[in-house]
């Protein structure tokens, strides 16, 4: 059956989102209340989290594009990001007194390896390898965040 | 879908905060999103309902049958004319019709997240769509009048 009004909406949807969302207000009040309900520990957790969620995501994203470790520059960037991510890891995993943050890198490993054996489709643009590369930024900066908060924490203990 | 900018400001942070908190339970990661946007969507309909609304005006007229065809042509007007217009409908009507064109949902599915049935959000969306194309063309005849 015809729906003229449900097709005008999916070919333009953008110009449907008429209100846009005030990204700084709403995360301020989100993290109030995030740290207001999980105590001390819980940010560290999230972080945790956002940085394993980043790490699928990326590996995601990468499988779906095998033809992209065919291509030289994008695996130099690949290898670099990679060495870089690990060593970082290697780092944040060093310091960590919390043994749920490990845990949840744990059960994102697996939850990755689950995934890596799910997906089949090849996707293949610049988009894609944009959105890849992003994601590899984000995630050396969220576990440049949770290193340097680390260090933080360890030089409030000397003193 | 709450008509209000800053209730669904509230709601949309509320959700963050609520998916935050269920993280944990969150078994299958490749589900992301459809679990986050289902947090936000139960969140609108308990707000919707604790504003009282009466799902079982959704099950009046549950034997409204559309029209064959839809040839109305929705491009001539504004994205923002179109949101206003669905911004007059009635709270159940409109939740049914943005489910289904903003949110994805089918008719069954939205009709186990309201509790009615999948005849009552069919009839109910082709209500909102005969509503909406009345208000537009009413909208058009005054402007060209």
């Amino acid at each position: 059956m015809l729906d003229n009004l449900k097709d005008h909406i999916n070919e333009q949807r953008d110009e449907f989102e008429i209100y846009p969302f005030d990204a700084d207000l709403g995360w301020e009040e989100i993290k109030k209340n995030v740290t207001k309900d999980h105590g001390k520990q819980d940010p560290w957790k999230i972080a945790g989290m956002a940085a394993c969620f980043a790490f699928i995501i990326t590996g995601a994203i990468f499988f779906m594009n095998p033809a992209a470790s065919k291509n030289n520059e994008i695996a130099e960037l690949e290898r670099y990001y990679n060495g870089e991510i690990n060593q970082k890891i290697s780092l944040v995993k060093n310091q960590l007194k919390d043994d749920r943050i490990l845990e949840d890198l744990n059960t994102m490993d697996q939850a990755f390896a689950e995934l890596k054996a799910d997906l089949k489709d090849n996707v293949d643009n610049q988009e894609v390898i944009s959105a890849m590369m992003e994601n590899y930024q984000l995630k050396l900066q969220i576990l440049e965040e949770i290193i340097k908060e680390l260090e933080k924490e360890k030089s409030e203990e000397v003193l | 879908m709450m008509g209000d900018e800053e209730e669904a400001k509230d709601l949309l942070q509320e959700s963050f905060i609520d998916a935050f908190q269920k993280l944990p339970t969150l078994r299958e990661v490749n589900t992301f999103s459809s679990w986050i946007k289902r947090i936000v969507v139960n969140n609108c309909i308990n707000a919707i309902r604790k504003k009282k609304l009466d799902t079982s005006q959704l099950e009046e007229g549950d034997d409204f049958i559309e029209e064959e065809g839809d040839d109305f042509e929705y491009a001539q007007f504004q994205a923002s004319q179109i949101m206003q217009t669905i911004d007059l409908l009635p709270e159940g009507c409109k939740a049914v019709l943005n489910l289904y064109l903003f949110e994805g949902y089918d008719h069954k599915e939205i009709g186990e997240i309201l509790g009615v049935t999948e005849s009552a959000s069919k009839a109910q969306y082709c209500k909102a769509k005969a509503r909406i194309r009345k208000i537009l063309e009413e909208e058009r005849s005054q402007n060209v009048g």
